[in-house]
């Protein structure tokens, strides 16, 4: 997808190498979990990447018939550098799918962690992913909503250094 | 996790600029004052939304103006170690002289510069600590307030 996303940067207080793997390894501690952020409305689950280029981004909620749900596979994944994930909820169609570019970048006392979306804007107008918004109001959603997802994933990072 | 009412490292009080360009208010600070960029949001086209950078120790907060916040323009006063290369450094960044370095009577050294958004930024170094009596006697001696 090469038409550009709605881009979230977040500074975060440790390395690139770190920032990847709390990205990656402790998503399950990181992601807010609220009926906003779960992709069963009826069901909370757990965030987890399979990781590994062959990975992928899924939620899991326990020993369940169709357990877990998978937002996408891992296109790019080159850790301390960049990571590319499909998202499809489960509100798109078959063949509708995002993508998410996360880069990471060394920046004084840590990382600048830059997330995009890019995607969202083949949706047609209707679309239950857009919530009823369009163009600048649903751009302006999507960025407000990866930015308390960041915000969490900051907080936990600034909580104790991966591996730690 | 306590969730408390003021994030971590926020002062009670944060500067919002509502400007008509967010992404050059952004670049202004950086080459001005070596801010380091916080957080910041932008659309597909590259407009910058809002933003937050860490100028020293104190976060600004940046928002794209629109039909609901229109731009408001603010003036800041700014402690910097050295005035007269602050206000150089304002200059090349792209800010234009509103005043020029000038030894004040109540003991700061300032300079004044206007930025890309029309925001005042007035740069300061407190030189000496002077009695209220002898700013007073200055102030009258200089015509000043």
């Amino acid at each position: 997808m090469t038409q550009p996303g709605v881009t979230v940067s977040m500074f975060v207080q440790v390395s690139p190498a770190d920032a990847f793997e709390v990205f990656t390894e402790e998503i399950h501690l990181w992601w807010k979990r609220s009926p906003m952020s779960r992709f069963r409305q009826d069901r909370a689950g757990i965030m987890r990447f399979e990781p590994g280029p062959k990975g992928r981004l899924i939620e899991h909620y326990g020993e369940t018939p169709d357990d877990p749900y998978e937002v996408g596979r891992i296109l790019h994944w080159e850790p301390g550098r960049r990571l590319v994930f499909e998202w499809r909820p489960r509100n798109f169609a078959l063949h509708e799918v995002s993508q998410v570019e996360v880069r990471f970048e060394a920046a004084v006392g840590g990382t600048r962690v830059t997330l995009e979306h890019r995607g969202l804007d083949a949706l047609p107008k209707g679309h239950p992913a857009r919530h009823g918004l369009q163009d600048r109001a649903y751009w302006e959603m999507m960025a407000g909503w990866w930015q308390e997802m960041l915000r969490g994933m900051k907080a936990h990072a600034a909580g104790g250094a991966a591996g730690s | 996790m306590t969730t408390t009412y003021k994030p971590a490292g926020h002062s009670t009080v944060t500067p919002y600029l509502v400007v008509a360009n967010a992404a050059a208010q952004v670049e202004f600070l950086k080459k001005a004052f070596g801010a380091r960029e916080d957080e910041l949001l932008a659309l597909p086209d590259g407009t910058v939304v809002h933003a937050q950078v860490w100028v020293h120790d104190c976060l600004v907060m940046i928002g794209q103006a629109g039909k609901e916040y229109p731009p408001m323009q603010a003036m800041l006063y700014v402690y910097v170690e050295d005035t007269d290369a602050a206000y150089q450094a304002c200059l090349a960044a792209g800010a234009t002289s509103v005043s020029e370095p000038k030894d004040q009577y109540y003991g700061d050294r300032n300079a004044g510069v206007r930025d890309p958004n029309g925001n005042q930024w007035w740069l300061g170094t407190h030189m000496e600590d002077v009695s209220p009596e002898e700013i007073a006697r200055r102030a009258a001696a200089q015509g000043g307030a």
